[in-house]
């Protein structure tokens, strides 16, 4: 319970820090901050598979593609002087509104067309305890992608070799302009021979 | 399993395998010195066209496995997918032969567009035959992936590459909206296969006041969103002009014939066979008629060529929806035939488009005087207009007479009485080529370069079933007769 | 074996062969033997259509008469037993 508080808190924190801090780089570093912290609360939760994936995901990809963009955009720090105070309301009523949809959406009962009236006269006694087979998130994750979906696994796969491709044909030049280092050659190239002293 | 799924699979799996055959085959050879780079377009180009007739056979050849659920109940096999599917990849390998000659003339040495074609055409077997939301979704973002960067192919024009931004943007959102609806759809009932869920909805009636759950209410309209998105149905149209002028010609074809088949054929799944509902019909209703009014409007004040087909294809995705919104199984048949003589007559006008290219066919005003440098293409290129129009003994003039039939069965005479409002309006544009071509006389006398054999030949098959349609139109009522009863029984 | 079918369709032949000969300008005559085979092709396809059309037909009563004794059988079993 403790951890729990500890993750919240450091989550709440940084993620103000994020609009908060001065410098952009700060901000994203503050970012990955809070998604470490929510994926600590994911494995609280018992959801390690997607407590990894976050962070692989969040931090790994998106969070650094983030920083590379603010590093090269160079912006400086003297231009977010801005009043935070004139985005209040307008960002208050519409975090409001979220924060009233998410409750309703808690609230709604999910699954509720399927009929359950059982009366109560058939129901049994079973002790579920003792036929608990315990598997962790990914022995079961593993079992089901690569049997029961192994369809949309190797669809999946497909959409990734078009990402692939896709990203080959837009930036490939194949003009003979085109300055490019040939692999085998610069392997080859015998480290005593490169640099002479000329006389 | 594997005596079953793998066998009806097979299609599917040779198309992919074969397209990974070319992808290697073009990445070794087209990098190597020793046959001095080849370009490799037109090579790749035919081996695509030949993989896909296989598949075609292939397909054919499956038909004793008639319904069947494959792959755990992720996709699905009968009538409906098989006639489609084939028909499906006969419009692919249209495509495919219209653009051998493109990329030789454009100097566009791109194989990978070609492969990116097969693995798109891939995925909409894929998508026809998807039994279960996440296979349709899946098959989905795989092939708007490949529409976008084969949107964007031709770099070196800064159009080609704002068509495949904006068409990545939109596309992305329109794929994101839909996975919310799947989403939602999942989360009030548990289930996300297409059988379990026409069964959680007979007799369970969405309503928009009063519903039981309105949280199914919006997955249903967060689907239909996306879907209308990528039909390019009216309030959801935006990026399709842009995105079909920009693109490189035989790309436009492909966009505005493949997909319509294969979205329409996912979305009377979905929406017919699962979610059948008069919900959704309110919806298709207003974008059936506001789609034929923009589109009879709008076109009116295109000079560009692409444009004022992108239009008019706005359009007659209008008409198709009449058949959709009808939810019978008249207004599916005369949905599935109509589809069918949109691209033959698609296919023929592209082919046309294409086929007409000194520099570049841009302006319809470039028409000027085809009636004299080459007759018999001014009337085939009349005689596809008039069928578009919808003119009496054409092809268009049956699909259009089949589609407000089907609206008067169903009582939806609104419908019916603006689709014949907007087709006559319609007609000034169609007719204004007809018009360029005869009686205008050019400033600048233009001469086109003769067309290659193979356009030449789909020109004449198009040509041929265009106008002899109404001749013996039975063969295509009794399939589309079948895949609606297969739809719906 | 001369069908109605196999003639229009070798005169759908000509007519395409015609056609593509015609629009690229070249003489309508140019190599015959593409022709005749245009129009062999041509009839091949119109019988296969004919043959395809009548076995869609016997398919699709099929389908039907199924619909309808599946259905009979959900809704009006009762009464038939009645009737008996």
């Amino acid at each position: 319970m403790i951890l729990f508080y500890v993750f919240v808190v450091l989550a709440l924190v940084s993620g103000a820090m994020v609009i908060r801090a001065k410098n952009p780089v700060h901000s994203v570093l503050f970012l990955i901050l809070v998604f470490c912290n929510t994926s600590g609360l994911l494995v609280l939760l018992g959801l390690d598979f997607f407590a990894m994936i976050f962070l692989v995901v969040y931090v790994g990809a998106i969070a650094v593609l983030f920083l590379f963009v603010v590093m090269m955009l160079h912006i400086r720090i003297e231009e977010i002087h801005e009043n935070v105070l004139r985005y209040l309301p307008v960002g208050g009523i519409i975090g409001l509104i979220f924060l009233l949809e998410i409750f309703l959406m808690v609230d709604n009962d999910y699954i509720p067309i399927l009929p359950t009236k059982l009366s109560a006269t058939y129901l049994t006694y079973t002790v579920y305890a003792g036929k608990i087979h315990s598997w962790t998130n990914l022995e079961t994750l593993g079992n089901l992608l690569y049997t029961t979906y192994f369809f949309l696994f190797l669809v999946s796969s497909l959409i990734l070799l078009v990402a692939l491709i896709g990203a080959i044909v837009l930036t490939m030049h194949k003009t003979t302009k085109v300055k490019r280092q040939d692999v085998f050659i610069q392997n080859a190239i015998d480290f005593q021979n490169t640099i002479k002293k000329v006389r | 399993m594997f005596e079953h799924d793998f066998l009806a699979l097979f299609p599917e799996i040779f198309l992919i395998n074969a397209t990974i055959i070319l992808l290697i085959y073009g990445v070794v050879f087209s990098t190597s010195k020793k046959y001095d780079y080849p370009p490799l377009v037109r090579n790749v180009g035919w081996l695509g066209l030949l993989s896909v007739l296989i598949t075609i056979l292939l397909v054919a050849v499956g038909s004793p496995l008639a319904v069947a659920n494959l792959v755990y109940n992720n996709l699905i096999i009968d009538n409906f997918t098989y006639f489609c599917q084939i028909f499906l990849l006969l419009s692919t390998a249209s495509t495919m032969v219209m653009c051998l000659d493109y990329f030789k003339q454009e100097s566009l040495n791109a194989f990978e567009s070609i492969v990116l074609i097969l693995l798109s055409t891939c995925s909409m077997l894929f998508m026809i035959s998807a039994y279960d939301l996440i296979a349709m979704y899946l098959a989905i973002e795989l092939q708007s992936l490949c529409f976008y960067v084969i949107a964007a192919s031709k770099r070196d024009s800064e159009f080609s590459t704002e068509a495949g931004l904006k068409y990545f943007i939109l596309g992305a959102f329109s794929s994101g909206i839909l996975l919310f609806g799947c989403s939602m759809i999942y989360g009030f009932t548990g289930v996300t296969n297409f059988e379990e869920l026409a069964k959680i909805f007979t007799g369970y009636e969405i309503t928009l006041f009063g519903a039981q759950s309105s949280g199914i209410f919006m997955g249903i309209l967060f689907i239909a969103v996306g879907f209308l998105f990528k039909i390019t149905a009216v309030p959801f149209h935006m990026w399709a002009p842009d995105v079909y002028e920009g693109s490189p010609t035989i790309v436009t074809a492909f966009f505005s014939i493949a997909p319509k088949i294969s979205i329409l054929a996912n979305m009377l799944r979905v929406f017919i066979y699962s979610f059948y509902d008069p919900t959704w019909q309110q919806l298709f209703f207003f974008c059936s008629i506001a789609s034929m009014i923009l589109g009879a409007l709008a076109a009116m004040a295109q000079n560009k060529v692409k444009r004022l087909l992108a239009y008019s294809s706005i359009g007659h995705v209008g008409y198709l929806l009449i058949g959709f919104s009808c939810g019978t199984i008249e207004g599916i048949q005369s949905l599935l035939i109509g589809i069918f003589i949109y691209v033959l007559m698609t296919v023929n006008v592209f082919a046309i488009v294409l086929a007409l290219r000194q520099n570049r066919f841009k302006y319809i005003a470039d028409l000027g005087a085809l009636a004299k440098t080459n007759p018999i293409l001014a009337i085939t290129l009349s005689i596809t207009m008039f069928s578009y129009a919808g003119i009496p003994p054409l092809a268009g003039f049956c699909s259009k007479f089949y589609l407000f039939f089907a609206a008067l069965g169903c009582g939806a005479y609104l419908l019916a009485l603006i689709g014949v409002v907007t087709s006559v309006i319609s007609c000034f544009y169609y007719i204004r080529f007809v018009k360029i071509m005869y009686f205008d006389t050019p400033k600048t006398w233009v001469l086109y370069k003769p067309m290659d054999r193979e356009k030449s030949l789909l020109l004449a098959i198009t040509v041929f079933f265009i106008t002899f349609f109404f001749l013996y139109p039975s063969p295509l009522f009794l399939v589309t007769h079948q895949m609606a009863l297969c739809l719906c029984l | 074996m001369v069908t109605t079918a196999g003639l229009l369709g070798a005169g759908m032949g000509l007519f395409v062969q015609l056609y593509s000969n015609g629009v690229r300008k070249l003489p309508l005559m140019r190599h015959p033997w593409e022709h005749v085979l245009a129009m062999g092709l041509g009839s091949a396809f119109g019988n296969a259509v004919v043959k395809w059309e009548d076995h869609l037909q016997v398919q699709l009563d099929k389908l039907i008469e199924d619909a309808k004794t599946s259905n009979n059988k959900r809704y009006l079993g009762t009464m038939r037993a009645v009737e008996d």
